[in-house]
């Protein structure tokens, strides 16, 4: 038998699982921050919500690359599912409510946690009707929907960018290269299953990469909202 | 002793008191986000603060490109509307106004309510 690891081939534990651990956990601490600055950027609860569920759940992913079970791989594959959905929807609903001045309220709130509910239910029919392939079959869907889900993040992220100024542009640019690797990746993913031989180490590379300018944007929606709320909090001594 | 926060409000509401017919006001930062703005139940204040910043700054940059001098003020209007941006130091004070509104009187008041926004950020 051909040993894939010597090939660089198959999934390994290494320094990128580490690294994305730590850079996904602080990226959720960042939004943390940034949340509790929400009354400066008011977009609403909703887009700060899914923000934080999609690293959050992105950040579980992560933690299951330390386990080599098929089963807690498969889970692992949902929190990414779920993980793309809420990230394509904060974003796609920042940019209703900053290119369209739309209010996001109502049923529109509820669909992206309908549509997450749908993959538990796969899983479990999967995982009666056909065991065997269940982790190929959950990883072959997490592919689609991230590719699905970054293609919408490269569009609103663009709109995003191409519409705000200052230091908001970088935060828009570096979301829409975060989605621009995942998109790579998962597609990489994607042929992978169809036969075409790509190496898992280039793969940990790109995603490496999305976690890395995914926690720069972060890092700068943070700052520049800690920096105005201190500003905002100040108190002014009127000496004259 | 007041907030920062608290005199940006104090300073629109003066602002809107004396110049009449503002629907929205707001000093937001060069970014486009906001550190103060009055309440308008028409306009996502969010989106107020971004379209107004970037406006002001692709003004900005055709001013200079143009005339090679720095921007002090930027105004457009529609058939019933008018946005007014003035800089206030490092920051932007935005005000949507009716067409009807006494212009002279409109931009003393901003001017005026720039030159205190200022002296808040000193």
């Amino acid at each position: 038998m051909i040993d894939l690891s010597s090939y660089g081939l198959e999934e390994s534990i290494g320094l990128h699982v580490i690294l994305s651990n730590v850079m996904w956990w602080i990226s959720l601490i960042l939004v943390i921050i940034a949340f509790r600055n929400r009354r400066i950027w008011n977009i609403g609860d909703a887009p700060w919500t899914f923000l934080f569920l999609a690293f959050f759940f992105f950040g579980i992913r992560e933690l299951g690359h330390l386990s080599k079970e098929p089963l807690i791989g498969s889970i692992r594959y949902i929190f990414g599912i779920w993980s793309a959905i809420f990230m394509t929807t904060a974003l796609f609903f920042i940019f209703l409510i900053l290119c369209h001045g739309r209010r996001i309220t109502g049923v529109i709130i509820y669909i992206p946690y309908a549509l997450a509910l749908i993959f538990p239910v796969i899983w479990s029919y999967l995982y009666i009707s056909d065991p065997g392939n269940l982790k190929s079959a959950m990883g072959a869907i997490e592919n689609i929907t991230w590719i699905i889900g970054s293609l919408v993040t490269i569009y609103t992220a663009y709109m995003l960018g191409t519409r705000t100024t200052g230091d908001f542009v970088k935060v828009f640019m570096f979301f829409q290269f975060s989605a621009y690797l995942a998109l790579t990746w998962k597609f990489l993913g994607l042929i992978e299953t169809q036969g075409f031989t790509v190496s898992y180490s280039i793969r940990e590379i790109i995603e490496t990469l999305f976690g890395l300018f995914a926690i720069i944007s972060m890092y700068i929606l943070t700052r520049m909202l800690r920096k105005l709320s201190k500003q905002l909090h100040g108190t002014y001594d009127n000496k004259s | 002793m007041t907030t920062k926060a608290e005199l940006y409000l104090l300073t629109l509401q003066e602002l809107e008191k004396s110049a009449g017919n503002i629907m929205s006001s707001a000093i937001v930062t060069r970014d486009g986000l906001i550190m103060s703005s009055t309440s308008s139940n028409n306009i996502h204040k969010e989106t107020f603060a971004a379209y107004g910043a970037a406006a002001f700054k692709s003004a900005s940059k055709t001013m200079e490109e143009l005339s090679e001098e720095n921007i002090n003020m930027l105004i457009f209007e529609s058939e019933n509307y008018r946005v007014v941006t003035l800089q206030a130091g490092e920051v932007l004070l935005i005000a949507l106004t009716g067409k009807d509104i006494q212009m002279g009187m409109m931009l003393l008041e901003m001017k005026n309510t720039a030159q205190k926004v200022k002296g808040f950020l000193a």
